[in-house]
């Protein structure tokens, strides 16, 4: 029987408590524990952020880890009225913004924190998609230029003056279309190859990426690539979700939480490098239809659904991206 | 894997720290129960640094199906058409490892 020596050489480590820093790879006996530990690398960590003032879900989100922005959205328990309620992420604390003119859920956003754009959504009010894209400026929203048909939990990408919305449902189904704002009006791009709702969206206007999503099969894993003018297909993500989030650029992606066929929410965190999807660090708390936005390494969930229906929480977790080597106990026979 | 549950309210930044979640898994179950791996030393200093509170697997269930009892009972009371939509489905039940 191969040993642990015969293959590297060297014994295992018996430590009375585990390194503060392991290596990838390092193998130890803790004897306090009484367990085999080792130093495994992974992409990444998430750890809990501050939480939002109340529960919420399906809000817009935009900024960064440290300088966030999340509004509307749907409070908890219930699928109305939407809200018009905007909060401000500072890296640890949530606190009042200016509220949006349009009270709705469903709706995407783009942009930083002192200049966002937040489009489209649904009008509970009204029970009907909205075309609506409020600008904000660090304190108040106005009015911007309206969407060419009402369209609700599309993707999202861009700054307040070059945004893209695409996907969603529209007036009366899902849409493949695709359309562009330069901070006055919006006019048509081209086309995904399908309609598709509840995708994450994220990067720039002329390099989005649009991935995952609710079709008819109900789940989708296709990621696709926008370069301003045509979508083409990019690497699917390893597990086929709807109301996902997302945050980054089309080369350098994450993708977080989400439905899928065999739950109504789950944890998975993916990495896109431009090219092909690859699994990190697992949510500490498993959502969908939460708000995210941030970077591939520094990435932000907001609050979000924890049911399958109209639970909500306030939680918020942070990604930081990088190699970093966890300790796992080793299992087995 | 072995698994421990306790229960702590996740009161927000600082609830879990990078330095935690890269020494061992946490994971977040409906009714503030967190499912930590059994046996581990740096698990347990979390719980007592949340002042959480330990439960049997018996006892987390129990506080799940609660949980998820109540995100049954709010889909069951939601109007019908809005039911069975992209939006809402009825929350499936959770079974702890």
């Amino acid at each position: 029987m191969a040993t642990y020596y015969g293959t590297y050489g060297q014994k295992v480590q018996y430590l009375a408590s585990d390194p503060a820093s392991p290596q990838n790879g390092q193998v130890w006996f803790n004897s306090t524990s009484n367990l085999l530990k080792v130093g495994i690398q992974q992409q990444g960590v998430w750890a809990s952020g501050g939480n939002l003032p109340a529960a919420r879900w399906i809000m817009g989100a935009a900024g960064t880890q440290t300088a966030g922005l999340s509004f509307g959205g749907i409070a908890s328990g219930g699928v109305s009225p939407g809200l018009n309620i905007t909060n401000e992420y500072d890296g640890s604390t949530w606190t009042a913004g200016g509220n949006l003119g349009t009270a709705r859920y469903g709706l995407a956003g783009a942009g930083t924190q002192t200049s966002a754009a937040g489009f489209g959504g649904y009008n509970t009010s009204t029970s009907l998609g909205v075309v609506n894209t409020e600008e904000y400026d660090g304190t108040s929203w106005t009015a911007g230029g309206n969407l060419p048909a009402t369209r609700y939990v599309p993707g999202g990408a861009g700054t307040q003056t070059s945004a893209a919305a695409f996907g969603g449902i529209g007036p009366s189904a899902p849409v493949a279309t695709t359309s562009e704002y330069d901070g006055t009006s919006w006019t048509a791009g081209g086309n995904l190859p399908a309609a598709v709702d509840y995708n994450g969206g994220c990067g720039t206007q002329t390099a989005a990426l649009s991935f995952g999503g609710n079709v008819a099969s109900p789940f989708t894993n296709v990621t696709n690539e926008y370069d301003g003018t045509s979508w083409t297909a990019g690497g699917n993500l390893n597990f086929a979700r709807g109301q996902l989030s997302g945050c980054g650029l089309q080369t350098s992606a994450l993708a977080f939480g989400g439905s899928i066929p065999t739950s109504d929410i789950s944890a998975y965190t993916e990495s896109y490098n431009g090219t092909s999807w690859s699994n990190v660090a697992s949510l500490l708390t498993s959502f969908r239809l939460s708000a995210g936005t941030g970077t591939q390494t520094a990435g932000l969930q907001a609050a979000g659904n924890i049911s399958g229906s109209v639970t909500a929480t306030d939680a918020t977790q942070e990604f930081t991206g990088g190699p970093v080597v966890v300790t796992r106990t080793v299992t087995g026979t | 894997m072995a698994y421990k549950y306790c229960t702590a309210e996740n009161w927000g930044k600082g609830f879990i720290e990078i330095g935690e979640s890269s020494r061992f898994d946490i994971s977040g179950l409906p009714g503030n129960v967190w499912r930590i791996p059994a046996n581990n030393k740096d698990a347990n200093l979390w719980v007592f640094k949340v002042a959480g509170s330990f439960k049997t697997k018996s006892e987390a269930q129990a506080i799940v199906d609660a949980e998820v009892a109540k995100a049954q009972a709010a889909y069951d009371a939601l109007p019908e058409d809005q039911k069975n939509n992209s939006l809402n489905r009825r929350p499936e039940n959770i079974v702890l490892e």
